[in-house]
């Protein structure tokens, strides 16, 4: 075994970087959003391994506020899409547009669309329809931008949060899963606790507005994702990984007899990336140098809750994707004898 | 610590996991040989009462000693053979892993231990689980808490083998018993003058219960050489009895006696068939005993048979005969005991009441009463001059009158009872008159509140769901108001 002390001692400060850096950020989020630790967890998380992440929650929970939260508490480029039903793809792309120069001449030149930035938050995207979400798959996906002939590779760190409401359903276009299998998680965000109103009327009722400070930029949060990916996983937890993403698939090997009845589509390979990147995460802010089936758990629901379909007749049972991911792990268990 | 020492120190809290697999194994191995135990034991329970029944002799003691000795001797054999399995390294690790709440880190460290080039994140991993080594080394594993339970077979499996351990030792008891009371036998015999057929068992002392069949040949032997009929006072009415009253006419309904010639026929060979079988066997049982009736209905149905086919050739197919309908002749070929309880039906309602019953058959077919043949719709006059005692003008015999309209006053004059296609409708004509519009007064009706309608809609022209999508909805929106009941 060949060790170099140098580079360990550079991967435990790396290490204890990543969680100031986390905590950093973490509580200027906190100074404008009660409560909801556990979804800035998440989306502190997907920033740091560079996936996108879908807010869902009915309005008036913060879900906005959050996201501008944790765009102002980096300094990167941060823009907002507020998505209607008649947004064209243009609109969040980029366009031609005629210019007028100072002599009077008029020139044709790419005006970049709100899509081009560092944290993009695409609010109500279930509002924009299919044509115009499909917009956002090759950003979210290939980090660049195809308008006409021209190609526009996107600056990291890139992500997309998107926000949608879960019961204004009509005059909305669900997403189609080709975009829901691109954001790495589904968080739900749920009603603040009866303690943290109380804090909430203080903060937006007063005089005083909390303001947050930039704490991080884009290069700390590319070292930050290097060091995420330098975080091993052992052999038994990505066994452990798989397993969970295909007992969620119906008449695998694993699936538990709920999924198997209720489950009409189970994740793909990219739930099983997910899930090892946000155990790496999750490691390291627990203090440890690698990846344990805890880690792999404790991010299942986050990570394959928009990755697993119901059928109608588990719509008719009441049957949610939290409930068959519960199952998938009680029943796929922890790597033991 | 260095890396050898690390490795003996995760050896040893690696055997210690093992132990606790091991444990978990042997107590699974234990419950799954609770089951097979449970098994072979009533399987040797069977064997030892077929072995007893075939005349095999044996103690209680050595009928129950064996399959309690050999169940009790399975469950420790399995358990042993189950915990001498080796158990490997990682999942020794990951026993204690998971009962320190260790999140991995010794399972970690004994795969990354055996990685040439680590990383310095291993090298991290690794030192990390120096620190939780020693405290895995001194802690205490439990093993499982999950207590062993019978299952609902095993249950009742034990509750099977306690029945055969029941029935061997009364059947072995028993047995010892009435081999005292024969070895006091020959004494009392030999005291009198017996017939010799009763000094049989004192000749075969190690058979102490003889053959039934003996029993019964034996028993009305001294009464007579020739077969006696039974007493007509001491035993109920039999079918032969029957069919013979139907022969004077006695026992009879009015209606039954009002028949024709029919029964006539019938009531000679019956009594022809009394006399050949009344010496066979004894008759009274049948009525009296109708639970026996699977048992007596083969019999009677062997019995029947020869006298069947005697009773065609004494004049009974006479009347049968007459029946020129294909298909009622059809469905006798096809079925021989299907005509034969119809003749039961028209016979004798008591006796057809036990006979039609489908556990005659063993609850595999049917009840026959519902193969009849079709309705005999023959309006003919019959064979040449003779005339068809069944071409009364009705639908068949005995049944509901098919025809209708003239053609059933008609006798002898075949005339299908429907009409095949359809008739023509005729040409479709459409007459259009020119009608002025005429004026109608008619009184404004005023604006006013009106209150909601309280009678019925009405008839709704909705299309109607299936029964399993009503289900469905049912259940949908059931479960969506007890998920709005339920959340706060």
């Amino acid at each position: 075994m060949t060790e170099n002390p140098t580079d360990v001692a550079a991967a435990q400060q790396s290490a204890t970087e990543f969680r100031q850096v986390h905590d950093r950020i973490k509580a200027e989020v906190q100074k404008v959003i009660v409560g909801q630790e556990a979804v800035i967890e998440s989306a502190l998380t997907a920033l740091m391994v560079g996936g996108h992440v879908m807010l869902e929650g009915v309005p008036g929970l913060g879900k906005t506020l959050l996201v501008r939260a944790l765009g102002d508490a980096v300094d990167i480029r941060f823009s907002r899409i507020q998505f209607t039903p008649d947004m064209m793809p243009a609109d969040i792309q980029g366009t031609n547009v005629l210019v007028e120069d100072g002599e009077g001449r008029h020139t044709v030149e790419f005006q970049e669309g709100p899509l081009v930035a560092n944290i993009v938050l695409a609010d109500e995207i279930n509002r924009a329809t299919p044509k115009t979400q499909s917009a956002l798959l090759e950003a979210m996906q290939e980090r660049q931008i195809s308008v006409g002939k021209r190609t526009i590779k996107l600056e990291e760190p890139y992500c997309v949060m998107a926000t949608q409401n879960p019961v204004e359903q009509e005059g909305t276009y669900p997403l189609p899963e080709a975009q829901l299998d691109r954001f790495l998680f589904k968080l739900l965000v749920g009603y603040p606790e009866e303690s943290e109103y109380k804090d909430i009327l203080n903060r937006t009722t007063g005089t005083e507005s909390a303001e947050v400070a930039h704490v991080s930029n884009g290069d700390e949060i590319m070292r930050m994702r290097e060091v995420v990916r330098a975080v091993p996983v052992p052999e038994h937890v990505q066994d452990h990984a798989v397993r969970l993403v295909v007992g969620t698939q119906p008449g695998s090997a694993h699936a538990s007899e709920l999924v198997n009845e209720n489950v009409l589509l189970g994740s793909s390979p990219r739930g099983a990336q997910g899930l090892l990147l946000a155990g790496k995460v999750s490691a390291l802010l627990d203090g440890r140098f690698a990846v344990s089936s805890d880690d792999i758990n404790g991010a299942a629901r986050d990570v394959l809750r928009h990755r697993v379909m119901i059928n109608f007749q588990g719509q008719a049972d009441g049957v949610t994707p939290d409930h068959v991911i519960n199952s998938v792990i009680e029943s796929v268990g922890t790597p033991s004898a | 610590m260095d890396r050898n020492e690390f490795d003996a120190e995760l050896r040893a809290v690696a055997r210690k996991g093992a132990d606790v697999i091991r444990g978990r194994r042997a107590q699974g191995a234990a419950a799954r040989a609770v089951n097979e135990a449970l098994h072979g034991v009533v399987a040797l329970l069977l064997g030892l009462l077929i072995a007893r029944a075939a005349g095999v002799q044996f103690t209680l003691m050595q009928a129950l000693g064996w399959p309690l000795a050999i169940g009790a001797l399975w469950i420790p054999i399995r358990a042993a053979a189950a915990s001498v399995h080796r158990v490997a390294h990682r999942p020794s690790l990951m026993e204690v892993d998971r009962q320190l709440e260790l999140k991995d880190r010794l399972t970690t460290a004994q795969e990354f231990m055996g990685n040439s080039s680590p990383t310095p994140f291993m090298v991290l991993a690794l030192q990390d689980a120096r620190d939780h080594v020693e405290r895995a080394r001194e802690a205490t594993l439990q093993g499982d808490p999950s207590s062993w339970s019978m299952s609902r077979r095993e249950r009742l499996l034990l509750a099977v083998a306690v029945t055969l351990v029941a029935i061997l030792g009364y059947t072995v008891t028993s047995a010892a018993a009435s081999d005292d009371v024969d070895d006091r036998a020959p004494v009392v015999v030999a005291s009198g003058d017996a017939d010799p057929d009763t000094q049989k068992p004192p000749a075969r002392p190690d058979d102490p219960t003889p053959p039934k069949d003996e029993v019964k040949e034996d028993t009305p032997a001294p009464q007579g050489g020739a077969p006696a009929r039974p007493s007509k006072e001491s035993a109920p009415p039999t079918r032969e009895v029957k069919k013979s009253q139907g022969k004077t006419g006695l026992g009879r309904s009015a209606d039954a006696a009002s028949s024709s010639g029919k029964g006539r026929a019938r009531g000679t060979p019956s009594s022809q068939g009394q006399s050949s079988k009344s010496g066979k066997k004894p008759k009274p049982k049948k009525k009296s005993d109708p639970k026996k009736r699977p048992d007596k209905a083969q019999e009677a149905d062997k019995e029947r048979k020869p006298e069947e086919q005697s009773g065609q050739t004494a004049g009974r197919g006479a009347a049968s005969g007459s029946n020129k309908s294909p298909a009622a002749s059809q469905w006798s070929s096809k079925d021989q005991v299907t005509s034969d309880d119809e003749e039961d039906l028209e016979d004798d309602e008591e006796v057809d009441d036990e006979f039609d019953n489908s556990d005659a058959r063993g609850g595999l077919q049917p009840a026959l009463r519902d193969r009849k043949p079709p309705v005999n719709r023959d309006l003919g006059i019959g064979f040449g001059n003779m005339s068809n005692p069944d071409a009364n003008g009705r639908g068949g015999p005995g049944e509901r009158k098919k025809s209708r309209g003239v053609a059933s006053l008609v006798l002898g004059v075949p005339i299908p009872d429907h009409i095949k296609g359809r008739p023509n409708p005729g040409k479709t004509k459409i007459t259009q008159e020119r009608v002025e519009p005429q004026e109608e007064e008619i009184a404004a009706d005023a604006a006013r509140p009106r209150s909601p309608r309280g009678a019925p809609a009405g008839h709704l022209t909705t299309p109607e769901l299936a029964p399993w999508m009503q289900d469905l909805l049912r259940t949908y929106f059931g479960s969506l108001r007890k998920t709005k009941r339920d959340s706060p």
